[in-house]
């Protein structure tokens, strides 16, 4: 450890925080972690560790602004003072004293440094990131597995925030290096794309891929490359009568889904369809539910190798079919309901409107080998990339309600939290909104809340945590922010921000995230280096087969 | 019977931690105004360069405490006392500050000597040596102050010149004699005793900035060269003597020498002149010299502290009833 400076004493130092002058041939930057021992009558040594939030330098013996011309034409003398301020992340022992003024503070490396920032006590770590230089800060993967916590929550700027590729490079180091232990090849991640087509490639390495890159991972001991064990899933075409999907980017590798008419009766996925803020209206969701469970016990006991439904000797192939069995026969389902008939007809009219938005992704299908390959089942391959982004709202919401319901389902029935299963849900605010009751919001709120004994890990992200529902952020241990709208970062979903790193968040640059985790009190900033799987078309290295013409 | 210290309840506070102005030694024998020319008008240097460093050198003065003793059956007043002397090194890149450790004196009257106090205070023991002058008046010691502090910047500049820098400038009298490399002079702030009479004293209010009177010879017990210059142009509300300063230099560094300091002096001190913002003394209190002294100052410690301390020492000795001298 090199000595950098020593307590300043002419402003207080506070157990949790305090000044360093800093020695004239030395300096201290942002992120910088520092040592100070003081000793404590009667308790011995006492190790203060904490991390630079904000450096200063001003004159000594100036006293105006202009001063600084004088100075340098050489008419004034003055000194200079450089003073970094710490916030205090660890006192070791646990005797809350401040430093005294004037003793030494040395830059902490090695295994000081980790104590400073608790990865001595980590027995189960992950690299969640490099610092700036370039060191690894670990995460405590007790927090992110549910021994001790679960859930990770991204907040920031779309664009260039860059919180998916976070969210993926979190999988990638959890896939690839060794703190899952034995549970690593069956461990399952689940991904919704929402936007663009840029998790479609997660399976080819990246082209552009430096050997600096590749430097970078090799610091957080993980290989450089793509993903091994990969699925991906997009929606069926709506135009076409085969089962194909109609991604643009990619052809080979991507398998079309869809629902069984008989299925989508036989599971009650119809309240997905109602997902919208504004049909939460205990009238209408009751009205979703009365027709649910006529379709559920209508189609009861039909086999599994049958795709459509037959209700009341009736055969529903198509989504419009089963839209116009209820409108025909609305005054036999709601029969014994009691609901007001501008209810039902308020209901009749989504219902229809549903049919243009989703009603494409509920069909008849050939045979049961067929319905089998185009359900998705994320319980195959290690990384499932739902694609969504070309779907339209409704349909949107129909599908991530689905997946997650049936993910939740499929981890009750098996009865123990390992292997783990990670859900990466972009835009959260739309899915669990603060100020709207919603379907999806249960299962999402479902998953947070049960999530850590269930064994399903959510790592949700959104542009603003303050339109997102309390209770999903609040049980994420690990929140972690890129660049943040400066209004933004002022609202109490953030307090877990220093008021630097409040300040620097509004300028973080892409690639830069504060990451806070439930052991270390102060947010710490952490790289993370560029994908090593491509996320477009032109990234797919050239020994990598695309599809003619698709190449940009 | 030794000398026994007690504290003279005086309130100090009135004494600042200001330098008092100095008293000007006697009237001089005589003022010869016409040593540099017969044509007595001010003058305006041609163009010299600025030398490459230019040396302030000043001292700085407090008061912490003031005592009586008894010694013999007579009075002798005298003062805890913390003296500062620095330099500041004027380059044309930059000015640094180069203070001496602050001397501590108890300055005594009568001739009275005693033993050095050691007053601890805090992170630091204050040794405080006896120094004292023969007047028995009730102010006497504030001249043993005084030599201290002159004694000092006397030595700083005496290194100073043999460092080798050019221009050596010292705030107040000029207690030494320049060298063949290195020249000082004394720069007076105030202008209490004017050394020409009309009609040559009328000259001074007519300096323009950057122009001088003639050197004027000055019988001291040292003879001296002396000139006018003005630093800045007074603004309508001030005095028309107002920006102007008195340099003086040892006469034995020979007359074309001296001409050609003063020319120096005329064209390259208006740059140190301070604002009156910065500075209550401005124009007069150069830059260097004010930033220096607040140094100097701030280096003496805290005053209310030290003189606390000093109180502490005088509680500790009555109560183990040592009846002379701090020594512990």
């Amino acid at each position: 450890m090199s000595e950098v400076g020593r307590v300043l004493g002419t402003d207080p130092a506070h157990p949790l925080e305090f000044w360093v002058g800093v020695t004239e041939d030395q300096y201290l930057q942002l992120d910088d972690i520092v040592a100070v021992s003081t000793s404590v009558p009667g308790r011995g040594d006492v190790a203060i560790y904490g991390i630079v939030d904000m450096v200063r330098a001003r004159y000594e013996g100036a006293k105006f602004d202009s001063d600084v011309f004088r100075v340098e034409e050489g008419v004034l003398p003055v000194g200079i003072a450089t003073a970094a301020h710490v916030a205090v992340t660890r006192i070791e022992p646990e005797v809350f004293v401040p430093p005294r003024p004037g003793q030494q503070v040395f830059r902490a490396t090695g295994f000081q440094r980790e104590q400073g920032l608790y990865f001595d006590g980590m027995t189960k770590r992950f690299p969640a990131g490099l610092s700036r230089e370039g060191e690894v800060i670990w995460g405590n993967l007790e927090f992110l597995d549910g021994t001790r916590g679960a859930h990770v929550n991204i907040s920031g700027i779309s664009g260039v925030a860059t919180k998916t590729s976070y969210a993926l490079y979190l999988l990638y180091a959890l896939f690839h290096s060794d703190c899952l232990g034995m549970d690593r090849h069956s461990t399952r991640a689940v991904i919704f794309n929402v936007k663009g087509e840029d998790l479609m490639f997660p399976d080819k390495p990246n082209a552009r891929l430096s050997p600096e890159h590749a430097e970078k991972y090799a610091q957080l001991g993980l290989p450089a490359g793509p993903f091994q064990d990969v699925s991906l899933w997009s929606p069926v075409d709506k135009n076409s009568i085969e089962v194909v999907h109609g991604l643009g980017s990619r052809q080979d590798g991507v398998t079309a889904y869809v629902w069984s008419v008989r299925e989508f009766c036989q599971s009650r996925f119809l309240r997905f369809l109602f997902a919208e803020k504004d049909t939460e209206t205990s009238q209408l969701s009751f009205a979703v539910s009365v027709v649910e469970r006529h379709l559920a016990e209508a189609t009861e006991g039909q086999p599994a190798d049958q795709s459509w439904a037959e209700v009341n000797g009736q055969r529903l192939t198509s989504f419009p079919d089963i839209v116009d069995h209820i409108t025909e026969d609305r005054e036999a389902i709601f029969e014994r309901s009691r609901i007001a008939s501008a209810t039902i007809d308020a209901f009749l009219r989504r219902l229809q409107a549903s049919t243009e938005a989703a009603g494409h992704l509920i069909r008849k299908l050939d045979s049961r080998e067929e319905e089998d390959r185009h359900r998705i089942d994320w319980q195959a391959r290690q990384l499932n990339v739902i694609d969504i982004q070309g779907l339209h709202d409704r349909a949107k919401r129909f599908v991530v309600g689905v997946v997650l319901k049936q993910l939740l389902e499929a981890k009750d029935r098996l009865g123990t939290s390992r292997p783990l299963v990670f859900v990466v849900l972009d835009e959260l605010n739309k899915y669990a909104p603060r100020d709207a009751d919603t379907p999806i919001k249960d299962v999402v709120l479902d998953i947070a809340e049960r999530g850590r004994s269930l064994g399903v890990v959510l790592i949700g992200a959104e542009q603003t945590a303050s339109e997102v529902e309390r209770r999903v952020v609040a049980n994420a241990s690990y929140r972690v922010v890129g660049r943040l709208d400066a209004a933004e970062a002022e609202r109490s979903e953030y307090g877990f921000l220093t008021q630097a790193a409040r300040g620097r968040s509004a300028i973080l640059k892409p690639g830069n995230m504060f990451l806070h985790q439930p052991e270390i009190p102060i947010p710490l900033l952490v790289q993370f280096p560029f994908p090593a799987w491509a996320t477009r078309p032109d990234e797919v290295a050239a020994s990598e087969e695309v599809p003619r013409g698709f190449r940009r | 019977m030794p000398l026994t210290l007690r504290i003279d309840p005086w309130a100090t506070e009135y004494e600042g931690a200001l330098q008092i102005e100095e008293e000007l030694p006697g009237p001089p024998v005589s003022v010869d105004p016409l040593v540099e020319t017969e044509d007595w008008r001010a003058i305006a240097p041609e163009n010299l360069p600025r030398p490459e460093t230019i040396v302030f050198i000043d001292g700085v003065q407090r008061v912490e405490v003031r005592v009586i003793g008894e010694e013999e059956g007579g009075l002798v007043y005298g003062a805890f006392a913390s003296i500062g002397v620095g330099a500041v090194v004027s380059r044309p890149a930059g000015a640094q500050v180069e203070p001496h450790v602050p001397q501590r004196i108890i300055a005594l009257g009568s001739g009275a000597a005693c033993d050095p106090w050691n007053v601890e205070c805090g992170s630091a023991t204050l040794t405080f040596e006896a120094a004292s002058t023969l007047d028995k008046g009730p102010d006497g010691w504030r001249e043993a102050m005084s030599n201290v502090r002159r004694d000092g910047e006397t030595a700083m500049g005496q290194a100073m010149m043999k460092a080798g820098h050019p221009l050596v400038i010292v705030d107040g009298r000029l207690t030494f004699q320049p060298t063949r490399r290195s020249l000082a002079v004394g720069v007076a702030k105030t202008i209490r005793t004017v050394y020409l009479e009309r009609p040559y004293s009328d000259l001074i209010a007519e300096l323009r900035p950057g122009t001088r009177t003639p050197l004027f010879g000055i019988e001291y017990e040292n003879p001296l060269y002396s000139w006018y210059l003005r630093l800045t142009g007074p603004r309508a509300i001030d005095h028309a003597l107002a920006g102007v300063v008195q340099v003086e230099t040892m006469a034995g560094i020979g007359k074309e020498a001296a001409v050609r300091l003063a020319d120096l002096t005329t064209l390259h001190l208006p740059a140190f002149a301070s604002s009156s913002a910065w500075d209550p003394r401005a124009p007069q209190n150069l830059y260097p010299i004010s930033a220096l002294e607040e140094r100097l100052r701030h280096d003496l410690g805290d005053r209310e502290w030290i003189r606390r301390h000093i109180e502490v020492q005088f509680h500790r000795q009555v109560a183990v009833g040592d009846s002379y001298g701090g020594a512990a």
